[in-house]
């Protein structure tokens, strides 16, 4: 006799068992999904959150931000370097967050050409918050049709710190500031066992720091030419400034191994006094432990004979963190305005100075007290010259090659010309 | 009393004869049932491997960016590519490293553990720890290991090798062989445990046999249950040609992104780096496509050369 329920029976119910629980699940995610489209919730998108600097502060604020906005729920979600990714494709699936806080840099340089960010110029005025923001970085953030692509927020000053108790210890008389007392230095610490010019040549830091020192030649529309293009071997300047380079990298004068490093070895290298000099940002020079922040002066980049500049280099932006506004925001306008003018305000713009040691683009009186080495940067002004960030010149497409052949150019051996062969080649996918 | 005697052809009206249809009805549930499985199975198997030959014919600069057909064009651009070439190099090299070495290492283990020695269900749990830890953390272990001042640059001072400390996985000349030494650590002990247990089903007599002619262990191993084992062997190989061929991608974005240079770039890797860091996907799913007739070739070239033949 048949069981009554048998194998196939209760393979059918099993089945009819599953599919009747999965659809209410799946109309669930859809649940989910529509408080992105309420107009009481504001979905951020930002790096800061967890371990990024400036995170703390961000977080009060937003935490003062909801208790003066009773009626407003926001939500942050973190990224790291993958923000920009996560980003377009959850603009793909139009479910993008309504502000994006991030920096303008690789795949962002297209966003607002492809509409997956708007122009928020005629938001700026409506609000009148042009007056807030500093002219050079309504600049920055502005592209060549005319359309402001994010509401400026973040800037940094990029310059060399100085172990001056290091430099003292290995019997160096004061900061570098040409390229020979550079690596005269680079000998006596190298011969106290200190490493000389930490830096990642595995990644950003070391691109950072390949084009401050490839512009030692070139005046500032020579290096926006060149960066641009990709066209090292047809400038002079460029070619100098590649010679000028593999120079000093011959000399001894970065760390060994500096071509495998990261910006976090880089970092660590520098706090724990096992190098001297490092490029760092503000971020990074807010890291710095008080013990080595005491011994520590910030300058420029050494010059080399023949230079464009008249002072040492250091790197300044303004394109750090900006506010981008998507099309899902342009939705809740109301809420993202309020978000905007919060984080405008003097005391929010305050507090990221003062308590993260944070640079911003916008007008402030106050100073990074907390920060000695910040405040340091701040006040350096005409004492150095300026080298751009090639951050917003270089085409998306060869960002990452530029990175990869910025590893290739601080491996010992490699010679000029081949440094000059893979920097161009690094665009030639463009 | 009428009794039942089972006569050829004869009281088989008393037994219930199957009917004709209960068969049919049968196997048409089956078919039903499969429905789902193949669909799941056409949308989310078969269509992401047709979309990686449409993906590599097209130009597509990023995500968000518009799309144009591009044909043989990201053919051209990849084999112009030095970065391919060089990832190339290091995938053949990986595998012609790697796969041997773990084959090898792998069975000879495999047989000892066979052998019952004391202490052998001690062993076959060590032998597997590394499967059972996550590849990230593996990846971080051995990151922190090879770190200028991490685990392998300590030992190498504490017995007095101090000159022989290095950047591990900052030289180009060491990154890939770092790469290689993880891909050892996490694949033998996995499929040594999995060479005892077909070891173990082999009949002791084979070995006691060989024994009794002279044989010694290695001979044993190696001109005995070796090729009995032939055709698993080939299966375990296969499995680990693929699993290392397609699955370096991981092990090499969390040490070494590829770097320094191009020197660690793995082309699993370079798919992963076009599509995602550079998002250049035309050229990754082009890579895509070269990945996928190598693993195709491999696979076929494995089980050709490890057939049974006895």
């Amino acid at each position: 006799m048949r069981p009554p329920l048998s194998r196939r029976g209760l393979l059918a119910a099993g089945s009819g068992l599953a599919a009747a629980t999965a659809l209410p699940a799946l109309s669930g995610c859809s649940a989910l999904a529509a408080e992105d489209s309420d107009p009481h919730t504001l979905v951020v998108h930002s790096q800061l959150g967890t371990t990024a600097p400036g995170s703390p502060t961000y977080l009060a604020a937003l935490r003062r931000f909801r208790a003066e906005n009773p009626g407003l729920k926001v939500k942050n979600l973190v990224n790291g370097d993958d923000l920009a990714q996560v980003y377009e494709t959850s603009r793909l699936a139009r479910k993008e967050p309504d502000v994006v806080m991030v920096n303008l840099y690789d795949k962002t340089l297209a966003w607002t050409d492809v509409g997956a960010t708007v122009d928020v110029k005629g938001y700026l005025d409506d609000w009148g918050l042009r007056e807030r923001v500093l002219p050079v970085a309504l600049t920055s953030w502005t592209d060549g049709k005319g359309r402001l692509r994010a509401f400026p927020y973040f800037a940094t000053n990029w310059p060399i710190a100085y172990n001056t108790a290091l430099l003292e210890r290995a019997g160096v008389d004061g900061i570098p500031r040409t390229g020979d007392a550079l690596i005269g230095a680079a000998r006596k610490l190298r011969a106290k066992g200190i490493g000389p010019v930490t830096v990642g040549g595995n990644d950003w830091t070391g691109q950072k720091l390949l084009a401050q020192i490839i512009q030692t030649f070139l005046t500032e529309d020579e290096a926006k030419h060149v960066f641009a293009t990709g066209d090292f071997g047809g400038s002079r300047g460029a070619r100098q400034g590649i010679d000028y380079f593999v120079e000093l990298r011959d000399a001894g004068v970065f760390v060994d191994k500096a071509q495998g490093l990261t910006s976090d070895s880089m970092t660590t290298q520098f706090n724990t006094g096992s190098a001297a000099i490092e490029s760092a940002m503000s971020s990074a020079l807010a890291e710095v432990p008080e013990k080595v922040a005491r011994g520590t002066e910030v300058g420029g980049w050494p010059l080399a004979p023949g230079a464009a500049h008249d002072k040492p280099t250091i790197l300044r932006t303004y394109t750090l963190i900006g506010f981008w506004i998507s099309p899902n925001g342009t939705k809740k306008i109301e809420a993202v305005e309020k978000f905007v003018r919060f984080m405008y305000r003097p005391d929010t713009v305050s507090r990221f100075i003062r308590e993260s040691g944070r640079d911003m683009a916008l007008r402030t009186d106050t100073l990074s007290t907390g920060f000695p080495l910040v405040a340091a940067a701040q006040r350096l002004g005409g004492r150095v010259g300026q080298a751009l960030l090639p951050d917003v010149y270089v085409p998306p497409a060869a960002t990452q090659p530029l990175i990869t052949a910025t590893s290739t150019s601080f491996t010992r051996g490699t010679g000029a010309a081949k440094v000059r062969a893979a920097l161009e080649a690094a665009y030639r996918g463009v | 009393m009428t009794t039942l005697t089972p006569t050829r052809g004869g009281t088989a009206s008393r037994r219930p004869v199957p009917s004709p249809s209960a068969p049919g009805r049968v196997r048409e549930g089956g078919t039903i049932l499969a429905v789902p499985a193949l669909v799941w199975y056409l949308v989310f198997m078969v269509g992401p491997l047709a979309a990686i030959f449409v993906v590599a014919a097209l130009h597509w600069p990023g995500m968000l960016q518009p799309v144009t057909f591009a044909g043989l064009g990201n053919v051209r651009t990849v084999l112009d590519d030095p970065v391919f070439w060089e990832a190339v190099r290091n995938t053949a090299v990986q595998l012609a490293v790697a796969l041997p070495v773990m084959i090898g290492c792998a069975y000879m283990l495999g047989y000892y553990v066979a052998q019952r020695p004391p202490g052998h269900r001690v062993v076959r749990y060590l032998l597997f720890v590394p499967g059972l830890i996550s590849t990230p953390a593996k990846a971080m272990v051995f990151y922190a290991a090879l770190s200028p001042d991490g685990l392998v640059n300590g030992a190498l001072t504490a017995v007095g090798l101090e000159s022989l400390t290095d950047a591990w996985l900052a030289s180009p000349s060491t990154a890939l062989g770092a790469l290689i030494a993880l891909d050892l650590w996490s694949g033998i002990g996995f499929t040594a445990v999995l060479f005892a247990a077909r070891l173990s089903s082999v009949p002791d007599e084979v070995g006691e046999a060989a024994q009794l002619d002279g044989a010694g262990h290695w001979r044993t191993m190696w001109r005995v249950h070796f090729p009995v084992i032939r055709d698993y062997v080939g299966v375990v190989t296969m499995l680990q040609f693929l699993w290392t061929l397609f699955g370096s991608a991981q092990h090499v974005l969390l040490l070494t992104q590829g770097g320094p240079g191009a020197s660690s770039t793995t082309l699993s890797f370079l798919v992963y780096q076009k599509a995602f860091i550079a998002a250049d996907l035309g050229y990754s799913q082009t890579v895509g496509v070269f990945l996928f007739l190598t693993g195709l070739v491999g696979l076929l070239l494995i089980r050709r050369s490890f057939r049974q033949n006895y």
